[in-house]
């Protein structure tokens, strides 16, 4: 008896403290993916606020974009209804649309970068928000079941993550690239309207 | 914050500037102002200079006074130094001079009050000294770098100061690297330069326009004079008319002047594109400035390049605004037939001849028998143009050919009579209403359209005379203008006519509304 119970109570006690260790791991895990959930969550928000700060800088410069080529267009229609001009050809002989014109260039190829930039941030706070919502649902999960796969979520946030934080570094669009848009092109934009 | 929102931002404060001053006041010693509890003097010390030395000349029981002020270290030193208990009375009379007293005062500090009080006597003086020449050196220093705290314009430095003069200063270079606010400055600075070109520009082109002008209308007024000669004298043959010395001289200056008019095109020319050239490299790199952190592979080195050799190119100098001397004089026969065919529309009255000597006298300056002037040629409007007289009647005037109105209108007189007017041609009236006058009178009028009366509500003068005027269209016309301040002298009916008008335009009450 005395053998075999302290061999029984000791092979007992193992396993008790084999059962207490697993179950646990399993809770101490439950607890670190919750944690990691709510710090990628916190993460996102943050990301969400930069990149929104972003898109809100991009609007501000389009729209003064837009309105200094509002007046490059009113001047160009001044000196069209004061110089009787139809063609483009004539239109550049005239120093003022000409000039204009150019600018007018500059202008479109910044605000459509500017546009590209902002859809771009658009289109990453959607992916964010996505993931966020399957965060928060991973959340519930392991609330509810105390157990949910997280890893491949946590991969994508992760990739997201560095994404956006790269770009979010790097200027909103690069001003040297050559003008997508002909001084023709806008002129017969400006005959149209 | 932008680096655009940076050149229109107020600057900063002169931080150095006021570090000095707490640094210094903190080095030499000195309380913070009034300290609570603390004695006069040293409230004072840390105040001003006159509060400062009243307080000290309170403390010893003397006048206050500059002058005393001056002298007190001395008279306090030997007061000290006869009062001090710890000496024995024989040892001070031993002492033969007034050194070793004033040694004694600093070894044994049995007074010690006074000897702080006759110190920082001292140093309150230092400190004000230094303050004050901090003070100077402070305002100037803001006068020549914030001059809009005085009012001046942004940027408005010295015109000497180059851009590149603004960032040399070494203290000011390295820290420029790492402030956005000196790059944004001398941003702000270049660019308002262009527009001061652009301007003084604009303004030279003005200039040269009104110059152009001139010979322009002294090219109709002798053409005038031709014409009238060929009417006169039915001289219609260049060979003959050139026998005649003032035809002769009158064709050569027409040929010259139209030449000089021409040759004024190359200024002309150049200043726009120059203008033209400026604002687009201001607006360029005004877009690029205003994109340059948010995007890369923004050039301002390139802009600033070009904006740079654009100032220094576009400058107005004599060599950029040489005339074109080109310009070929107008050949003589096609002129002379110019001539003839307009001296057919020329129509002289039986008073020519007087006219013209009156325009004689008027042009040597004598302008006693303008009341007589029955035709308003070309010259004698320039000449009327010029004259000083403050009033001008000229009732026997019955019309006034649109150049000679228009010239007319340049003078700067009060009261202008043309009572022998019976109609008011539209393009007189829009000439006679940019006037800059006060009066006119136009008591001949008995009809004014509505076409000629619309001209009236831009007019700047306070009285108008209409005394015959029995009909006119343009009724809205002389209201709107008495309405906004001008004077109506016109008869009964059209005052009736007026006040209806205005009855009918008066808006309608809810109340009247209702009523009706």
């Amino acid at each position: 008896m005395s053998a075999g119970c302290a061999i029984l109570r000791k092979a007992t006690a193992m396993a008790v403290v084999l059962v207490a260790c697993l179950f646990g791991g399993a809770l101490a895990d439950d607890a670190g993916k919750t944690a990691t959930l709510n710090r990628a969550l916190s993460e996102i928000a943050e990301l969400g606020r930069s990149i929104h700060q972003r898109i809100e800088e991009a609007c501000v410069l389009i729209d003064n974009l837009n309105q200094q080529r509002e007046l490059l267009k009113n001047e160009i229609n001044q000196e069209r209804g004061r110089q009787d001009i139809s063609s483009f050809r004539q239109a550049v002989q005239i120093k003022r649309i000409d000039n204009n014109l150019r600018l007018m260039q500059q202008l479109d190829a910044y605000i459509g970068r500017l546009n590209g930039s902002v859809e771009y941030f658009r289109g990453a706070n959607q992916l964010l928000n996505f993931y966020a919502r399957q965060a928060r649902d991973d959340l519930l999960m392991l609330k509810t079941l105390q157990d949910a796969d997280i890893s491949g979520l946590m991969k994508k946030i992760a990739d997201a993550k560095n994404e956006f934080e790269i770009v979010l570094n790097k200027p909103l669009f690069v001003a040297s690239e050559p003008y997508p848009r002909s001084m023709e092109a806008i002129w017969n934009d400006i005959l149209k309207k | 914050m932008s680096e655009n929102a940076n050149i229109t931002a107020d600057p900063p404060e002169p931080e150095g500037f006021q570090r000095l001053g707490e640094d210094d006041m903190k080095d030499m010693g000195l309380d913070s102002p009034g300290t609570p509890g603390g004695s006069i003097a040293a409230q004072a010390r840390a105040g001003d200079q006159p509060m400062a030395e009243a307080a000290s000349d309170e403390a010893h029981g003397l006048p206050a006074g500059p002058g005393i002020a001056a002298e007190m270290p001395v008279e306090e030193a030997t007061a000290v130094a006869e009062e001090t208990p710890d000496h024995p009375v024989g040892e001070t009379h031993d002492v033969k001079g007034p050194c070793p007293v004033l040694k004694e005062i600093d070894t044994t500090a049995t007074q010690p009050e006074k000897g702080r009080a006759l110190k920082n006597r001292r140093e309150v003086h230092v400190i004000c000294a230094l303050v004050l020449v901090l003070a100077l050196a402070g305002s100037a220093w803001i006068y020549f770098h914030r001059p809009h705290l005085f009012g001046l314009p942004h940027g408005g430095l010295p015109s000497t100061a180059e851009p590149a003069d603004i960032q040399t200063p070494p203290d000011q270079a390295s820290r420029s690297a790492a402030s956005v606010t000196a790059p944004g400055m001398s941003w702000e600075s270049r660019l308002q330069k262009v527009d001061v070109l652009r301007q003084v520009l604009l303004a030279k082109r003005a200039e040269i326009v009104r110059l152009r002008q001139s010979y322009q209308y002294g090219v109709l007024e002798l053409e005038e004079e031709i014409a009238r000669f060929i009417k006169r004298t039915g001289v219609d043959g260049l060979v003959q008319a050139l026998k005649e010395k003032p035809v002769e001289f009158n064709l050569d200056s027409i040929q010259r002047r139209q030449a000089y008019a021409d040759g004024l095109e190359k200024p002309l020319r150049w200043i726009d594109a120059a203008g033209e050239d400026l604002l687009y490299l201001q607006r360029r790199a005004f877009y690029d400035l205003q994109v340059r952190q948010a995007a890369s592979g923004v050039g301002m080195d390139a802009h600033q390049r070009e904006i740079d050799a654009a100032l220094r190119n576009y400058q107005p100098t004599t060599a950029n605004l040489a005339v074109g001397t080109a310009a070929a004089l107008q050949p003589l026969e096609p002129m002379w037939k110019r001539l003839v065919e307009k001296s057919r529309q020329v129509v002289l009255t039986g008073a020519e001849r007087r006219n013209q000597d009156i325009v004689d006298e008027i042009c040597s300056g004598n302008l006693g028998r303008v009341p007589e002037l029955s035709v308003l040629t070309l010259r004698s409007a320039r000449c009327l143009a010029e004259s000083q007289a403050k009033e001008l009647f000229l009732n026997r005037l019955t019309d006034m050919p649109a150049a000679a109105g228009q010239k007319l209108v340049e003078w700067p007189g009060n009261w202008l009579c043309l009572n022998g007017f019976t109609r008011l041609a539209p393009e007189t009236a829009q000439h006679l209403f940019a006037w800059s006058g006060d009066w006119i009178s136009l008591n001949g009028i008995g009809e004014l359209t509505a076409d000629a009366a619309r001209y009236l509500p831009a007019w700047r003068g306070r009285k108008l005379e209409l005394m015959s005027l029995q009909k006119t269209n343009g009724i809205e016309y002389l209201a709107q203008w008495e309405a906004s301040g001008g004077r109506l002298f016109v008869p009964a009916g059209i005052r009736q006519e007026i006040v209806a008008w205005r009855q009918s335009t008066r808006p309608v009450t809810p109340l009247r509304k209702g009523g009706a």
